[in-house]
């Protein structure tokens, strides 16, 4: 046997048991990522959205009891050229209008002209539910795309909690790898031309005593409503947003250029003397 | 990729590393038989479970890390790679941190087995430590950079987003690889014509 075989098997065996100490220290489970991820599909059915990403919201905190957004999903498929979203809301029975601000320059401003709006008109029947999503441009609400009655929610029945939709690429005017910034908010009246929040103040401790901090101009609360009549009645993230690139870019022709900028290291490094001496 | 093609593929790349094998012609040998496994790698990890797996774990140390510094994150069961990372600059809110190919470390860890496996002059044993040595270490590296990358977005802020990531983590990620290759590749080849020459030179 050769001289350096058992301290290969002992430096393997180390090896074997760091990465085994440090996956038990860090609780760390690969094996859910075996598993391929849901396909999501809009079809009423919310099974899909388990394990997606999500940031959910406190429980009342809307000035509107049933807009009262609990959870704010979204989400692509591979090979999809879509954005998904699924927004949660307390129990009601009642209609509710949802729109996702949509920063497609990653400027922290979302009333671009490259910026947009979803909009979703959400409303629960007993048996099922009609949902209108509209793709509009945020500078000035014109209209790119809508469709109509779609069953992508649940129904009174089912609590009528959950809806989900999704938009294009295209009609939101990205491309793959761009990173976007979006937020969500449930509101009554027309929303557009400006970033807009709650109504309640900040922090919405104040809760529906904000309405006296409506007159207030410099309130950016307001912005919306004093231009647009637009009453925010819940907001997800209640500040800020999310920041996210739907599709993670690293394509072949680049995959391609590591590649042989690996093999010219290969070549640059280690072989040329080594090879003229074999 | 479907597998069919990948397997094809991969059996004329065989009987090509073979051929320059069997007639002795290193150079051409190195690097096809490097090249074509690291991409080999690379088109099966994304085929099957691997580069799921290898994103995933990234993910769920960072995301440890980050528990472990005082930083809010979270990571998805159904979302591979994507670790949501609080910003607490400007306006408190949240940014996805997606650890795709290239954060996955898979591109570096195959193009360094392919390189250190196919290595004519070396023993089966070297090749297997510093095979274990480099995986761990690459590993360990893009911990690294995620990491300092999900520091500066969260202390610095969304606009940040470009410098640390598209920037800053990749300098230190290149720089710590390039250590590594040194370690890995470089220095064991110096060692290796080192001795040959004495051994000549004794002769």
């Amino acid at each position: 046997m050769r001289k350096g075989i058992p301290g290969v098997c002992r430096i393997l065996l180390a090896t074997i048991l760091t990465v085994a100490l440090i996956t038990t220290m860090f609780g760390i489970t690969p094996g859910a990522a075996y598993a391929a991820a849901p396909v999501i599909t809009l079809d009423s059915d919310f099974s899909d959205w388990t394990g997606q990403m999500y940031i959910t919201d406190p429980t009342g905190d809307a000035t509107d009891g049933d807009k009262d957004i609990t959870a704010f999903y979204w989400a692509n498929n591979p090979d999809d050229e879509m954005c998904y979203w699924m927004i949660a809301r307390v129990n009601s029975t009642k209609n509710v209008n949802y729109q996702v601000q949509f920063d497609a320059n990653n400027d922290g401003d979302f009333a671009d002209h490259v910026d947009r709006l979803v909009e979703v008109d959400y409303k629960p029947m007993n048996d099922d539910s009609k949902v209108t999503v509209t793709v509009l441009y945020a500078d000035n609400g014109r209209k790119i795309s809508e469709t109509n009655n779609n069953d992508w929610g649940e129904s009174k029945n089912e609590g009528a909690s959950k809806v989900e939709f999704g938009a294009s690429f295209e009609d939101l005017g990205i491309s793959i790898g761009q990173t976007i910034r979006m937020y969500g908010i449930s509101y009554i009246g027309k929303c557009y031309g400006g970033d807009v929040y709650r109504n309640d103040g900040d922090e919405g401790d104040e809760g529906d005593e904000g309405d006296e901090d409506d007159e207030d101009e410099d309130d950016p609360g307001l912005r919306g409503e004093s231009k647009n009549s637009c009453h925010i009645s819940d907001r997800v993230p209640d500040s800020g947003d999310v920041q996210w690139a739907p599709v993670p870019v690293l394509g072949y022709p680049l995959l391609v250029a590591v590649m042989m900028l690996g093999g010219t290291a290969i070549w640059y490094f280690t072989g040329r003397r080594r090879w003229s001496s074999l | 990729m479907e597998l069919s093609v990948i397997v094809s593929l991969a059996a004329v790349w065989l009987l090509v590393v073979y051929f320059f094998y069997r007639n002795r012609i290193w150079l051409l040998y190195y690097l096809v038989g490097a090249i074509g496994l690291a991409f080999i790698i690379i088109f099966v990890g994304r085929a099957f479970f691997l580069e799921a797996a290898m994103e995933q774990v990234v993910a769920q140390t960072v995301h440890q890390i980050c528990k472990l510094a005082g930083i809010p994150t979270k990571i998805f069961e159904s979302a591979p790679g994507a670790l949501l990372v609080m910003v607490i600059a400007q306006d408190i809110g949240w940014t996805v941190i997606q650890i795709g190919i290239e954060c996955s470390g898979l591109l570096e860890t195959s193009a360094m087995l392919g390189m250190v496996l196919f290595y004519p002059g070396w023993s089966w044993g070297k090749r297997l430590i510093l095979t274990a040595i480099g995986v761990i270490a690459i590993y360990f590296a893009n911990i690294i950079r995620l990491f300092f990358i999900v520091e500066i977005l969260h202390h610095g802020g969304k606009d940040t987003i470009f410098i640390s990531h598209t920037i800053a983590g990749r300098a230190i990620f290149f720089i710590i690889v390039v250590g590594i290759y040194w370690f890995v590749i470089t220095r064991p080849t110096l060692s290796t014509i080192r001795n040959k020459l004495r051994k000549e030179m004794a002769v």
